[in-house]
């Protein structure tokens, strides 16, 4: 019998036969005994990368969830008999347990938490890992009608596989899908949280959005903490969130009864604010150390300088201090998500890293005075402006951008005295130039030729009419333009092969022909038959499309003859 | 103990120390009307920015540039009439169907910035009626919120990164706001947008920011704020013309179709721009002449096959930039002999507007100072050079 391994906070010493996790040895962080599963007891244990339940007297587990699949985790309110703990997947299928200690009802709700907070701890851990696939394709679906038709068309009717699909086609709206975008915290978010007084009780109602809890989680994460802690087993949210507001950050006049939850908060954002400070090593001109405390006034010849008046009252100092911390809180807050973002991106390219290890500190670089002194003096704005450099353009041959391509015609030169006597003689030609306009031209060629030319513009206008769209029933002239829709798509990932440099693009040109080969088979012909036998419609109908699809054909043929020589 | 004695014949101190006033140039003409001093005094600016617009610098005429709109609530403010809302929106429209008639070849899209986050309010297109749209729709939407730079430039960065690198990608921001509230380092998204090598310019409409002067300094655009709607126009239509090409733009053969109007072999089709409305199945149209896939207008990008489609007066428009007009020289017009403006054959008057005419280098005809702009920037041809037998049929420049 081999032990059990421990880590930390295990709460029961029980020596038992190690369990296998689907062949690995994992260690155990957190077990514990005394919890029921749909009925059944077992225990329930918390491992590096997954949470389990196994039943007493088996050895293997009958719920195995890695902390990546799970989306959240829930606890039963305070008043209920049962303490049990859910875990919410991202598939939303729910494990619930029930603990029960024989040990007494309090037991059992340390225990409870105890799982709670450690489970909290190991999927944050775990949560940096690529966007869920499947809501990605859920919301490219939604937002592209076109690549949903699409969709249908192909992987419904079996002419390509899902797989193929995703991999080729919906390639290109991924990448035109705009990022997601975050919300910044704007400096005003808590004096923007405008309170309504009613004027009769004189009771202060705010309003709060959930946009606004979030800048405030941001902010202040001490507060976060504490909300997690006391919310909703301690304290409602109306609770909690008017005690905040009574508390030491949002008004100068603190109560002193709702100070035992944010006493806390404010010993820990002081500790914050000093390790700023002393980190802010930067700038040799500027120092925060001592920015509260009183400075004696400084005394220079004749005139006096005020020293900092910061300290010389309390309750300017305790505000203005208050003050840098939220702004300090805010930047701080923004830091922390370009560190995520850059975090999550690296994860999205490599799905299966692991992190190693916490990342270091940054190092700032330290200024001299110097360097210091010399910045405040220069002004950007006040140097000459700098010569951009652009590329310069050449025009060697004039002449063939402006007149075109001509042939070769002999030119044959005349003298001068040439062209007099020729522009006299044009002049004496049109001067005695008589018409003779009935014999112009033979009457009967004139006439026959006239009614053909009439008899050929009106067959050329009967035939648009037919050719028209306004004879195409309704339903068909939908469907007509769904199929042109999808045609048109599968063509264009045909043609965007072409020049095929790489190996992946003539793989992905045959496929592609292959591709609208099968949906000229399985839907284009269909429905050419549709439309002649149901509607009574002309042959005509599909002819332009099919010329496309030949004339990809055939330049696909031409590449293949032309490569395998 | 400051005061001056030397100032006794009561000028104040600033009047004597050669301060500008700038109030005296602006008088009223003859009708007692104050308006024309003030757009000639726009003219000649506009004069010497044109003299300043170097000529053999390759430009960058395939354009796709994103306009990023402020429709934060610094919009909503009043000093330019009636808000600052409607006078941009109105001053937009021009400047996007001048846009389509002067770049024809090049795409433009729309982004607005609301609520701390930013909105394609239209993608990168050919055509100007979706664009006019758009904007029809934002003149109603109110305007909230602050705005944020980092958002809009990662929703127009997603847009302009994936194009092809011989493109000139372009992006002008309008802002009124004062502020800016990103939810992440700025630095990091400048830095991304400075790779993809495009160039940021910003027009403020209330003051200069330091972050928008650091933006458009590090991508090689312009920054400029406008004083009024007349002068905003301005600064805006001066977006019309192509920037200079960086050297970092590769120059590439592009591949461009000629589609015939006429075509007698013809099959009927549905046209590919207007598939999402029932389109007719006719044979007006243009097709491809690669894949025949039908479009309505042109120019367009064929949907199927990627082809550049245009007409040969499309691309004849850009030739103004392969041979600019020379500029004129100015002269006094007591100088000269003529009378008459050759362009439009008004007589020279002794006002101040008539100070300076300008004669052609080539043709030596003299052009009055209205007719040297509407040359220079409308026509980009010279009357008395095209009238001129012997110059025009050897086209020499």
């Amino acid at each position: 019998m081999s032990d059990t391994c421990f880590g930390l906070g295990t709460p029961v010493l029980r020596q038992t036969s190690k369990p296998k996790m689907s062949g690995e040895r994992e260690d155990i962080l957190l077990q514990v005994n005394h919890v029921r599963y749909k009925k059944n007891n077992g225990q329930l244990y918390l491992s590096q990368s997954r949470v389990g339940w196994m039943m007493d007297d088996s050895d293997t587990f009958a719920v195995s969830v890695q902390y990546s699949d799970i989306r959240t985790q829930k606890i039963s309110p305070e008043g209920k008999p049962k303490v049990q703990l859910q875990i919410v997947l991202h598939d939303m299928t729910t494990h619930t347990f029930h603990f029960c200690t024989p040990e007494g009802r309090d037991k059992q709700v340390i225990e409870r938490n105890q799982t709670k907070e450690r489970l909290a701890q190991l999927m944050d851990k775990r949560k940096r890992l690529p966007p869920d696939d499947l809501v990605q394709k859920k919301r490219m679906l939604d937002e592209n009608e076109q690549l949903c038709q699409l969709y249908k068309d192909l992987v419904a009717t079996e002419i390509i596989s899902g797989d193929e699909f995703w991999k080729e086609i919906a390639v290109q709206y991924k990448n035109n899908m705009g990022p997601n975008q975050d919300v910044g915290i704007s400096g005003a978010f808590l004096a923007d949280i405008k309170p309504q007084t009613d004027g009769s009780n004189g009771k202060v109602q705010y309003n709060i959005t959930p946009e606004i809890m979030l800048a405030v989680f941001k902010t202040y994460p001490a507060v976060k903490k504490k909300h997690s802690e006391y919310v909703p087993h301690r304290m409602s949210e109306a609770e909690f969130w008017t005690r905040f507001f009574q508390s030491h950050y949002y008004s100068v006049h603190t109560n002193s009864s709702s100070e035992n939850v944010f006493s806390e908060c404010a010993k820990y954002d002081d500790k914050e604010w000093n390790r700023d400070v002393g980190s802010a090593k930067n700038d040799p001109l500027c120092d925060l150390i001592d920015i509260y405390e009183e400075k004696p006034m400084s005394i220079e010849s004749d005139i006096r300088i005020a020293g900092a008046k910061a300290g010389s009252n309390i309750m300017h100092a305790t505000m203005i201090k208050r003050f840098n911390q939220q702004s300090v809180g805010i930047i701080k807050a923004h830091a922390y998500t370009e560190r995520e973002k850059l975090l999550d991106e690296l994860a999205a390219q490599n799905p299966d890293s692991l992190p190693n290890g916490d990342e270091e500190p940054e190092v700032e670089v330290h200024k001299s005075k110097k360097a210091r002194l010399e910045e405040k003096v220069t002004y950007d704005d006040l140097q000459g402006p700098s010569k951009v450099e652009s590329a310069s353009l050449t025009i060697n041959q004039t002449h063939r951008y402006l007149i075109g391509p001509t042939e070769y015609t002999t030119v044959q030169n005349l003298e001068p005295r040439q062209v007099n006597i020729l522009q006299q003689q044009l002049v004496a030609t049109v001067s005695n130039w008589k018409p003779d306009l009935p014999h112009s031209q033979d009457p009967d060629a004139a006439y026959m030729n006239l009614q053909q030319f009439s008899d050929m513009c009106r067959r050329s206008r009967t035939s648009a009419g037919i050719r028209s769209g306004d004879e195409l029933p309704g339903k068909l002239h939908k469907e007509l333009t769904l199929v042109y829709s999808s045609a048109g798509e599968l063509l264009r990932h045909f043609w965007s092969c072409f020049p095929p440099r790489t190996p992946q693009l003539q793989e992905k040109l045959h496929r592609m022909h292959q591709t609208l080969c099968r949906y000229h088979e399985k839907t284009i012909r269909p429905f050419r038959d549709m439309a002649v036998n149901d509607y009574n419609c002309n042959t005509t109908i599909l002819d332009h499309l099919l010329g496309m699809i030949n004339i990809a054909n055939t330049k696909y043929e031409n590449w293949k003859s032309r490569n395998s020589r | 103990m400051l005061q001056d004695d030397d100032e006794q014949d009561n000028k104040y101190r600033w009047a004597a120390s050669g301060y500008e006033k700038t109030w005296e140039i602006v008088g009223e003409d003859d009708s007692g009307r104050i308006e024309p001093s003030v757009t000639e005094m726009i003219q000649r600016a506009r004069r010497r920015r044109l003299l300043e617009r170097e000529a053999s610098v390759r430009l960058g005429i395939m354009r796709h540039v994103f306009v990023i709109l402020d429709m934060s609530q610094a919009m909503s403010e009043q000093d330019f009439k009636p808000t600052r809302q409607i006078c941009t929106l109105k001053i937009l429209e021009d400047f996007m169907k001048e846009f389509h008639d002067q770049n024809p070849i090049s795409q433009m899209g729309l982004i607005s910035m609301q609520n701390k986050t930013a909105k394609p309010c239209s993608n990168l297109s050919n055509n100007p009626q979706r664009l006019l749209e758009a904007i029809k729709k934002l003149l109603e939407a109110p305007c909230r919120g602050e705005p944020s730079i980092q958002n809009a430039l990662d929703v127009a960065l997603s847009s302009l990164r994936h194009l092809p690198r011989h493109t000139s990608r372009e992006v002008l921001i309008i802002y009124a706001a004062l502020t800016t509230c990103d939810p992440g380092e700025i630095e990091t998204t400048i830095k991304k947008v400075k790779e993809a090598n495009i160039r940021v310019s910003v027009i403020g409409l209330t003051a200069e920011l330091h972050i928008c002067r650091e933006i458009s300094t590090e991508t090689g655009g312009s920054m400029s704020v406008s004083m009024n709607d007349v002068h905003l126009k301005e600064l805006i239509n001066e977006h019309l013309e192509p920037p200079p090409a960086s050297v970092k733009m590769d120059h590439t053969l592009i591949k461009v179709g000629f589609p015939h109007q006429v075509n007698t072999d013809a099959k009927a089709a549905l046209c590919m721009c207007h598939l999402d409305e029932l389109p007719a199945l006719n044979t007006r149209g243009y097709y491809c002449p690669q894949c025949t896939a039908k479009y309505c207008d042109l120019p367009a990008e064929c949907r199927v096959c990627g082809l550049m489609l245009v007409t040969a007066p499309h691309l004849a428009r850009s030739y103004r930039h392969l041979f600019p007009l020379k500029h004129f020289i100015e002269e006094p017009s007591q100088n000269i002999s003529a009378t008459n403006c050759y362009g439009c054959v008004k007589p020279f008057t002794d006002s101040s507007a008539d100070k300076n005419v300008y004669i052609c280098g080539t043709c030596k005809q003299v052009f009055c100072f209205n007719c040297d702009i509407f040359l220079h920037e409308t026509l980009h041809s010279c009357p008395g050079c095209a009238s001129n037998p012997s110059i025009s049929q050897y086209h020499s420049s």
